[in-house]
């Protein structure tokens, strides 16, 4: 049952959120206490300028935030970390300090090329790792896991960002993914080199095998992270392509065995010589920690009807596993309105991280892209609808 | 006045201090809330704050009679002084709240105060500051005109109007009253 308004606006007396930081309010004390010990002119620093209001605020957990404060004061140490490579003990420093940097990004372009370099800085740690023969299926795991959730957050990212810099980012991405498949190309057959010496020199079947396996495994993952990146530089250009040409897509998100999110994207792409079917899909997984989006087409077009299941949900897609997003919260929805027919389509996720329904939606001719900041209230009080 | 070397006063260090203690994070919360919610700005406005009252106890003879009070207007003024000046051109009306939280497993309490900070940053700056000056930092309708500058009447006014507001904002789910 929940409280009044006004009792709801109390407790916020006791938000951790407002809370100050037991840090601060310790160097404050001893600011004003050597403040008031010297008497007559007061010698702080004014505050002349404070720092950029976010556009976005993005909360901080407290762990997170603390670590920023440290990594800020310690430049050092991050400096440092920039070269790490799993299983280097700074390795964990340069992760939060990408983290940091993504939240602190100036604009939704700065972060898709941000996500981008990131990208880039998993593959060099594979390759680093793998020419040392270091690499273990776990690390390998990992690092192609996040690799595909910078990946996919610069895709997703797209019908976010300006109409004019959509061209742009996607030939970074392009250009990226293609520098990525040609440097695991070359190390994939580097591997070989490394694994046939390997077996050459391995004492007896006994000690032979578990290695064989590991090494099975992680070109497992080599492989994978090649996939994934040719699917994305297929998704890029055909984004890029449909801009004005007429595009039908097909968006479906079904969950795997491990408990992966897949994003599948299916699109119709109508040449003026014959019809071509691209199939593009890629994989969002569930364990990465970038932010949730929700994806929101919205039509209109009577001849464009969507399935009746299809419109009546919300659907959030979860990268981060614990995420509890509810659903009375508001959020932007990225009206993604692609060449002509809005699609109306919301579903509700539920469970952790399980996303189950599908979404059909038929997308035609002229694309614009909105963006919006909205209660989900049933009402929608579109004030600007400008685009 | 003639002009004189302001002689240390033992008296004005303790009702400063006390002051400082009473009221660090009642004024911290109100400029969090008033300033987009960001921590560290509000750090910066809330030393300000202290630091100026400090100069202000230090250089005058007179006492200052209501010391919460005074301290929030001066607030106000830093607000405006220091923060509303260099914010970048976002009125603060058109102030959108962040579209992805980052909520990790919370209890439904935890997650409702979220909710209503968020819906907060939509309200406009007057509106905002009244439900902050009255629900976050508790005051009555009377020390709430006395910052504001109106009269206990015109804030109870304000204060339900504010809600009302709000209460039209928060989706249908949240709220049960």
């Amino acid at each position: 049952m929940k409280n009044s308004l006004e009792e709801q606006l109390s407790s916020l007396q006791h938000s951790p959120a407002s809370e100050p930081d037991p840090q601060w309010v310790a160097s404050l004390r001893s600011k004003m206490e050597w403040t008031m010990a010297r008497r007559g002119a007061p010698s702080y620093t004014p505050v002349t300028h404070i720092g950029k209001l976010a556009w976005f605020k993005r909360p901080f957990t407290a762990a997170l935030l603390s670590l920023a404060v440290l990594l800020l004061i310690s430049g050092g140490v991050t400096y440092a970390a920039q070269g790490a490579v799993p299983g280097n003990p700074l390795y964990p420093v340069k992760l939060a300090s990408e983290e940091m940097r993504l939240k602190l990004a100036s604009s939704d372009i700065v972060r898709t090329e941000l996500e981008l370099t990131l990208a880039s800085r998993r593959m060099e740690e594979f390759r680093v790792l793998s020419a040392q023969d270091k690499i273990t299926p776990e690390t390998a795991a990992n690092i192609s896991a996040r690799y595909e959730a910078h990946v996919s957050a610069a895709l997703i990212a797209l019908p976010t960002l300006p109409q004019d810099a959509v061209p742009g980012i996607t030939e970074t991405i392009s250009h990226t993914i293609d520098a990525h498949i040609e440097t695991s190309a070359a190390w994939e057959q580097n591997r070989e080199e490394v694994d046939k010496n390997a077996d050459r020199m391995q004492a007896g079947d006994a000690a032979r095998e578990p290695l064989r396996q590991r090494r099975e495994e992680v070109r497992k993952q080599i492989d994978r992270m090649r996939e994934f990146a040719r699917e994305t530089r297929n998704a890029a250009k055909l984004l890029k392509e449909s801009r004005s040409e007429e595009v039908k897509l097909k968006i479906k998100v079904e969950t795997d065995d491990d408990g992966r999110a897949h994003v599948k994207i299916e699109a119709e792409q109508k040449n003026k010589k014959k019809e071509k079917k691209n199939k593009i899909e890629f994989t969002v997984p569930l364990n990465a920690s970038t932010s949730s989006v929700e994806m929101f087409w919205s039509s209109d077009d009577e001849d464009k009807k969507m399935n009746e299941d299809a419109t009546s949900a919300t659907t959030t897609i979860f990268y981060d596993s614990r995420a509890v997003y509810p659903p009375s919260f508001p959020t932007s929805t990225l009206r993604y309105y692609y060449p002509g027919a809005q699609i109306n389509t919301k579903m509700e996720s539920s469970g952790e991280g399980s996303v189950s329904q599908e979404i059909k939606s038929e997308i035609t001719s002229e694309s614009k892209m909105e963006f919006k900041s909205k209660s989900n209230s049933g009402d929608n009080e579109d004030d600007d609808d400008s685009p | 006045m003639e002009s004189h070397i302001p002689t240390p006063s033992p008296g004005n260090d303790a009702i400063f201090l006390s002051a400082y203690h009473a009221h660090l994070k009642s004024i911290f919360r109100y400029i969090y809330y008033r300033t987009g919610q960001e921590k560290t700005d509000a750090e910066e406005l809330t030393q300000e704050v202290f630091m100026r009252t400090w100069a202000y106890l230090n250089h005058h003879e007179r006492s200052i009679e209501d010391i919460r009070a005074f301290l929030f207007q001066v607030a106000r003024h830093v607000i405006a002084d220091r923060w509303r000046k260099h914010k970048p051109s976002i009125a603060l009306d058109e102030m959108k709240p962040s579209e992805e939280p980052r909520v990790e497993h919370r209890s439904d309490a935890a997650v409702d105060m979220i909710i209503i900070e968020q819906y907060l940053l939509l309200l406009s700056e007057k509106h905002r500051e009244v439900l902050t000056l009255r629900f976050i930092n508790d005051m009555t309708t009377e020390e709430t005109g006395k910052v504001l500058g109106m009269t206990a009447n015109h804030v109870a006014v304000l204060t339900n109007r504010a809600l009302n507001k709000l209460r039209k904002l928060l989706p249908q789910e949240h709220m049960t009253v």
